[in-house]
């Protein structure tokens, strides 16, 4: 485990913020964190960073403990902060190397490092432009190089991807895939669903500071769906094929519409071959099939009896 | 060596806030010639010719007679033109005429006491004659403590006790616009408080802050680092408006140059701790530089910075010597035209320790937020 969490609890007056949390992280995975705003996700990693004093709990990063080795192990972690934590007035790369002199870096590596990042992020071009210039999404890569310059061990990256264009969004989901595949271990927060599914592989739900589910993100989603849904549109459609899928195993019901089937079966039973192999012997021909299984809103939403986005909206 | 690098970014981004650094500049600048170009009548000095003193010689007392030899000299005849008269009363008319400045009446009974009688229309030429009779009774009160301990020193000279407050031997004066060049350099130094609330305040605002506390650093490094970035920021306005005033307005900044320098230095430090201590204890960016806006001009016009210190009233005289803005115009003058040694020395110990002072508070305040 490079990350290692007990019991920990953080208050703030009477609201208990973080509430007696317990998790590990394994080297090389990307552990997502998922939870609406207020749910405690920054509280977390602030504390689990050394940022906050913890009321209580047990930390242990690179398997040293985080209360005795705070400043070597501090070393080695690189924060991507919810908000844009950059200087306006300096250029892309003075940001870059002046976060890379925090962590004592100098001379040509320092040089190298600075260029490597920005060429990473996509700023290399940019680099002697001041950042207040940039558009939000420069701003957001730039926040993400100042973490990265001095070769995290474990990089930190909590909502990355609040309120930029698609673009910029494209580009950092890349560059995190990018950094997966080369061993990175990542903590990415985010109430974006499709951003978690697309390169976690450890996912937690954390709902009014607790972690209230946690898994893999189909782990998860077995967890909540109770049955899968097939939609298939045809075209020749031959009425006696939706009694032959009804006869079939595991198959709970079979209904037409216009020229769309719709197929309820019961969780997990991968009937899906036969199925397709009725309506071709039947002479009908497939135009479209969706396997509509549940996602993670879909998750969160009965976990918690809420939806991330309406929670992000009403902030 | 982090300490460092926080210091020189936090310069760099200070001088690169062009808006913020054109205003500090350009005020002063330009201030300091309406100012100067407008008070310039104000700037006539008085005369330095020997100050007219009458003694009275009414008794053949041992006091009064080593008195007449001490006036007599040649390094106080230079400053003291001293004229016997036979009684008190005719004295009395030479002050009440106008044909001295001031009465010197040594008590028939020789107990030791000398009574001054000065006119009031001069501070400088009492101060003369103040000093002259000071060092008299120094002098006299060494020989006296000798000759308890029973041992002479034949060398003392009374004139060796006289302090120097000299008047610019080469017939420089300032003019207007040097004084004004003076004033508006303190004020612009003073409103380096802003910076100074500023540096604290920039990491919340920026929300760089959790960078640096991710980071493996002391809070100290930040704190000095900020510190001296704003400091050297200061030392750089103050370099510009220097270079500036000197070479187009031909502004007289005397030939110690590099105490001027210290000098600015020093105000840069205390604007420095001013500002820092003020944000520490309001905590809130805003106020702070609300109640440093107010406080600044303030502290200026105390300070003597938009009227001269001796067209003030004497209560406004008193209540200046609260201003910083005082303090510093003190130095600069006695620096620029040669007085009071021990005044520079006086005033500059209480900026570095008033300065000491807010930072161990700044500090102590900064402790306890993180606690």
């Amino acid at each position: 485990m490079i990350l290692e969490v007990k019991n920990l609890i953080k208050r703030y007056g009477n609201t208990l913020a973080v509430d007696n949390i317990s998790f590990g992280i394994k080297e090389g995975e990307i552990f997502g964190l998922l939870g609406p705003n207020g749910a405690g996700k920054t509280t977390a990693i602030n504390t689990i960073i050394g940022i906050i004093k913890a009321d209580k709990g047990e930390i242990s990063i690179f398997g040293k403990d985080m209360k005795k080795h705070g400043s070597e192990i501090k070393r080695h972690i690189g924060i991507v902060p919810q908000d844009i934590a950059i200087y306006p007035d300096l250029t892309a790369y003075e940001n870059v190397e002046f976060f890379g002199r925090l962590y004592d870096l100098k001379g040509s590596l320092l040089k190298n490092r600075v260029e490597e990042v920005l060429e990473f992020t996509g700023l290399l071009e940019k680099r002697k432009q001041q950042a207040r210039k940039f558009s939000g999404g420069m701003k957001r890569r730039l926040n993400i190089a100042c973490a990265l310059v001095h070769s995290p061990r474990l990089i930190i990256m909590d909502e990355p991807t609040v309120g930029i264009d698609p673009l910029s969004r494209k580009h950092i989901i890349e560059s995190v895939k990018k950094m997966r595949d080369e061993g990175s271990t990542i903590i990415y927060t985010s109430h974006y669903m499709e951003e978690v599914e697309a390169l976690c592989t450890d996912i937690a739900i954390m709902d009014h500071g607790k972690i209230i589910a946690r898994g893999s993100k189909e782990e998860l989603k077995a967890f909540v769906a109770v049955e899968d849904k097939t939609v298939i549109a045809l075209d020749g459609l031959n009425y006696t094929i939706v009694d032959r899928i009804k006869n079939m195993d595991n198959v709970i019901d079979c209904c037409v519409e216009g020229n769309v089937i719709t197929i309820i079966s019961r969780k997990g039973t991968n009937n899906l071959n036969n199925i397709i192999q009725s309506i071709i012997d039947s002479g009908s021909q497939i135009i479209s099939l969706t396997s509509e299984k549940p996602d993670l809103e879909t998750v969160f939403l009965t976990l918690t009896g809420r939806t991330l986005r309406d929670e992000v909206a009403a902030v | 060596m982090k300490t460092l690098y926080i210091a020189y970014y936090t310069t760099l981004r200070n001088v690169r806030d062009y808006r913020n650094l054109t205003s500090m500049l350009a005020l002063p600048i330009v201030l300091m010639l309406i100012l100067g170009s407008a008070l310039a009548g104000t700037f006539q000095i008085e005369s330095i010719d020997p100050v007219k003193v009458v003694l009275v010689n009414e008794n053949e007392g041992e006091l009064l007679q080593n008195l007449k030899e001490f006036l007599q000299q040649e390094n106080i005849k230079e400053i003291v033109d001293t004229e016997t008269v036979e009684d008190l009363d005719q004295g009395m008319v030479k002050i009440k005429n106008g044909e001295a400045f001031a009465l010197v009446h040594v008590e028939r009974d020789n107990e030791g006491k000398i009574h001054v009688y000065k006119r009031n229309e001069s501070m400088f030429r009492g101060s003369v004659v103040q000093n002259v009779l000071d060092s008299f009774v120094q002098s006299a009160n060494a020989e006296y403590a000798y000759l308890i301990l029973g041992s002479v020193d034949g060398n003392i000279t009374p004139y060796e006790s006289i302090r120097e407050e000299t008047i610019n031997p080469d017939g420089k004066r300032p003019k207007g616009l040097d004084y004004y060049a003076i004033t508006m350099l303190i004020m612009t130094m003073m409103y380096g408080t802003t910076y100074g609330a500023s540096s604290m305040a920039e990491e919340q605002f920026y929300r760089t802050e959790i960078r640096l506390k991710s980071a493996p650093l002391h809070s100290y490094e930040v704190f000095v680092g900020k510190v001296a970035g704003t400091i050297l920021t200061l030392v750089f306005d103050a370099s510009i408006i220097f270079i500036f005033t000197k070479y187009v307005y031909d502004v007289n900044w005397g030939d110690n140059i590099l105490f001027i320098m210290f000098t600015c230095f020093t105000l840069a430090v205390l604007a420095t701790s001013i500002g820092v201590a003020s944000f520490m204890l309001i905590g809130d960016e805003n106020k702070t530089q609300v109640l440093l806006s107010i406080l600044i001009p303030v502290l200026t016009f105390l300070g003597g910075g938009y009227i001269p210190f001796q067209s003030m009233s004497s209560a406004m005289k008193k209540l200046s010597l609260l201003s910083p803005n005082y303090l510093g115009l003190r130095i600069m003058l006695n620096t620029i035209y040669e007085g009071s040694q021990v005044q520079i020395r006086n005033y500059m110990a209480i900026l570095w320790t008033a300065s000491l002072f807010l930072f161990i508070i700044s500090a102590l305040r900064g402790r306890r937020g993180l606690a």
